[in-house]
């Protein structure tokens, strides 16, 4: 996995990602200074992202939503990962840990994700607070039956049998011998939630739930750009959202080339035909 | 005839077999013996033009035009898992070919057994569906890889003595790849030796029941249970 | 779908899949009502829109022992259970309609766009996934992989947003918004007027919603083109498109059917977004005003119907892959 982070797309790719949440975190405007006389200006080199109605720079607006976003979805997806590593580790406990693990993963995938993130918001009250909690409470059902399925592989293993036969505690053979192996895994899977997270608090705060009324969201700024696509700006949407899916692109790669590394294992070295 | 021309399977590292030559007669079935790995199997779909992926073929494989070979393979991943056996072997059939009954019936295949899936069938019905696929189009060169392995011996006799009857009344060319040397020496009329890809030797049953062949041909003949700790070469 | 692991006795008969599934929607139901319940909305707040103290004290008594706000979670549980089970689902005091009611008139619009939407995202999806795999390595292959993969990173509505603008407001091809022309219903409209205005939201659907179809059915078709049976057929004449006819196909499309029915659950998602951007009166643009107005008849009662939706979905998904796949080995 090191050699896939050391791949230069990816190593440029990740500074690229660092630098502009560093830009974000150091830009010096809030965003949020009006100035009736510059409103609906389209992109320039004076305002980057234009302004929107009430004369406020989009760019700066853009920048300090993108920070919020990924200081609230890495929040939540931290969270979400600690929930599924520690549901996937007990599972293994027993047989009965093991089915109704199982059988809550499923009901969490029952519904609609979009549903169970607006019914999770609203039980958190709605407010930005709750937005983490919402997010942290429905990513886990996938992660943790990746990770279930690693482990119950690992758990096969004579290797691991052995240890436990050899008169390990359980807890200490899951220690020792499973969670080297999970663990990889488990920090990209993580990795990859992180877009999902992001993608879907853009979606929650575009409809109207876990708004914070201080920082601007990127949903909030989209859903409040959609409200003006019909008189023609459209860089009120295109350009947030385009920064939005730059970061998101970003991710994803870095995720799957992790990921494609982890599959692909020590290289081996000879390959017959399926013929031979 | 069908000549094969100095016929080598070669990658960067490795060489799976080595130049060889031979002919196949129509009208007569020649047998390949050899240890498991001597490049038995891959001799055969080399025929065909297959290699495994990183090699590459070289020589030649002629034969006269309007002429074709059709390989009998080894193992039943050559069907598609999601279509019935009679379906596939609908698709080998030539236009003008005898009807389905009486093809099905010469192998042996019940309608039953036609109608099912691949994962469907036991080891020895495999076979024959195997072998159906490749004689029912209507060749003129028939190359069967194993054709009797995993079958119990009479199913076994039944197969060679099948492939004999193809060869002399259909007149057709048949190579055999076998690793039972004992039935191939009922049927053969030719029989190639090879040895970790090379070609040890041409020769006839009749040449190794009076032991005029190679060491290594003799010790393969020895090595058949029955012969053992025989050093005469006298008919078993 | 339920989770497998690689060692399992023995691959579950339909029937206890259908059970689990079964299983899984009373709990989830049962999940969404607790949910609800435990959320720090006032009811009787909402029940009035905010208007607290228009009423005195013992018409807030009587109210509340109306709505069964003086009960316990589960008495009021069961009692909405019973209810369901005669087939009233509530009233719902933003729209001042029974629930029963809102619904019957929006589903089907969501319905008709979800349903539109996964026909295309499969048909088109399967054919972009079937000619990647077919040209592999080369620079159509390349070139769908990367559409497919980037349009998966894309959020719909945003996409959606993109679309209005460019093709409802820069080249005015398509309506601005809304299920049907202004002031008329969407059912009275023509059928031509109806596909003209469902154009860009299914098209937004279909978009996003096709990579994992299209990735998946590569992969499969590349898997086929490798396979024993294929090559043989290649080493005896048949031409390519006998091959892709006779094997490639029926290898690759019944997984990919199998596997776009699991997916109704993210197009239900979908449509919520799609109906808000493009102002669809369908089931997903009420269930987000009722939460917004915290609405809790009504947005339980959308809940269970995407909660059906979803399990249907599974089951057909569950049952195809059951039955039409026999021929294949477990």
């Amino acid at each position: 996995m090191k050699k896939a982070l050391i791949q230069p797309t990816v190593l440029g790719l990740s500074l690229c990602l660092v630098a502009l949440i560093l830009l974000a975190g150091f830009w010096p405007s809030s965003g949020s200074e009006l100035s009736l006389l510059d409103k609906n200006l389209p992109p320039s080199l004076n305002h980057l992202f234009g302004t929107d109605w009430l004369g406020r720079d989009l760019f700066s607006r853009s920048l300090k939503a993108l920070l919020a976003s990924f200081y609230t979805g890495g929040l939540a997806v931290a969270l979400s990962c600690s929930i599924a590593l520690l549901l996937a580790m007990f599972a293994q406990v027993n047989r009965a840990a093991c089915w109704c693990v199982d059988l809550l993963v499923d009901v969490f995938m029952s519904l609609p994700h979009l549903l169970l993130l607006i019914l999770l918001a609203l039980v958190f009250g709605g407010a930005e607070h709750g937005l983490i909690m919402a997010i942290a409470l429905s990513h886990w059902p996938r992660l943790t039956r990746l990770l279930r399925f690693e482990m119950q592989a690992i758990a096969s293993a004579p290797y691991f049998q052995l240890a436990k036969q050899f008169g390990q505690s359980p807890l200490a053979a899951i220690r020792r011998h499973m969670l080297p192996h999970v663990i990889p895994q488990w920090l990209v899977g993580g990795m990859l939630l992180l877009p999902h997270a992001l993608t879907h608090m853009a979606a929650l705060t575009f409809l109207g739930f876990g708004l914070d009324p201080v920082n601007p969201s990127m949903g909030a700024l989209l859903s409040q750009a959609s409200q003006y696509l019909l008189t023609g700006h459209w860089w009120l949407a295109l350009c947030p959202g385009g920064l939005l899916l730059i970061c998101l692109l970003i991710l994803s790669y870095i995720a799957n080339a992790l990921i494609t590394a982890l599959r692909r294992g020590p290289q081996t070295h000879i390959s017959g035909g399926e013929f031979a | 005839m069908l000549k094969v021309n100095e016929l080598s399977i070669q990658s960067k590292e490795m060489s799976l077999l080595s130049p060889l030559s031979f002919e196949l007669t129509a009208g007569q079935l020649t047998g390949v013996i050899g240890a498991s790995g001597s490049g038995k199997s891959l001799l055969a779909q080399a025929l065909l033009g297959s290699v495994p992926r990183g090699f590459t073929l070289s020589g030649e494989v002629s034969l006269p035009q309007e002429q074709r070979v059709a390989l009998s393979a080894q193992s039943a991943s050559v069907l598609d898992p999601l279509r019935t056996v009679i379906s596939q072997l609908m698709r080998r059939v030539s236009p003008g070919g005898e009807n389905r009954a009486s093809q099905l019936q010469k192998v042996n295949i019940s309608r039953k057994i036609a109608a099912c899936y691949p994962h469907q069938l036991s080891g020895g019905m495999a076979k024959k569906a195997l072998l159906a696929q490749a004689t029912w189009q209507q060749t003129d060169f028939v190359v069967a890889d194993e054709p009797c392995c995993g079958l119990d011996t009479s199913s076994a006799t039944e197969l060679y003595e099948y492939l004999a009857r193809l060869a002399s009344e259909e007149r057709r060319g048949i190579l055999v790849i076998s690793h039972n040397l004992k039935h191939l020496l009922t049927v053969a009329d030719d029989i190639l030796v090879l040895k970790e890809g090379r070609l040890v030797e041409k020769t006839t049953p009749d040449k190794i029941l009076k032991g005029l062949c190679a060491p290594y041909t003799y010790a393969l003949w020895q090595a058949i249970p029955g012969n053992w700790g025989r050093t005469d070469a006298a008919v078993a | 779908m339920p989770v497998s692991s690689p060692f399992s006795m023995k691959p579950p008969s339909l029937v206890t899949a259908g059970l689990r599934l079964a299983l899984q929607l009373v709990l989830v139901i049962l999940l969404a009502y607790l949910l609800l319940a435990w959320s720090p909305l006032d009811p009787i707040n909402s029940y009035l829109n905010g208007n607290l103290f228009g009423i005195s004290v013992e018409q807030k008594a009587a109210l509340i022992s109306s709505l069964g706000l003086d009960q316990s979670v589960a008495q009021r549980m069961w009692h909405w259970v019973c209810e369901l089970a005669q087939g009233n689902l509530g009233f719902s005091p933003l729209y001042q309609q029974s629930v029963f009611d809102i619904i019957k008139e929006r589903l089907p619009i969501s319905l008709l766009l979800i349903g539109l939407s996964w026909l295309f995202s499969l048909i088109f999806g399967y054919g972009l996934g079937l000619l990647a795999g077919l040209y592999q390595g080369r620079w159509l292959d390349k070139f769908i992989r990367n559409c497919a993969w980037l349009v998966a990173c894309i959020p719909s509505f945003w996409l959606g947003m993109l679309l209005i603008s460019l093709f409802s407001v820069a080249l005015s091809l398509t309506p601005v918004c809304c299920a049907a022309p202004l002031g008329m219903q969407f059912s009275e409209q023509s059928l031509l007027s109806m596909a003209y205005h469902l154009l860009l939201p299914v098209l937004t659907l279909a978009l996003v919603h096709m990579a994992p179809i299209v990735l998946h059915t590569r992969e499969k078709v590349i898997d086929v083109l490798d396979s024993d049976f294929v090559e043989y057929s290649r080493l005896h004449g048949d031409s390519n498109t006998s091959v892709v006819g006779y094997h490639v196909i029926k290898n690759s499309l019944l997984p990919a059917v199998v596997l776009h029915f699991a997916s109704f659950a993210e197009l239900f998602g979908g449509s919520i977004l799609a109906e808000t951007v493009f102002n669809f009166p369908g089931l997903g643009a009420t269930l987000v005003k009722a939460g917004l107005a915290n609405d809790t008849a009504l947005l339980m009662g959308c809940t269970l119907i995407s909660a059906v939706l979803v399990f249907l979905g599974n089951l057909a998904a569950n049952g195809l892959s059951k039955s039409l796949l026999a021929g294949d080995t477990k």
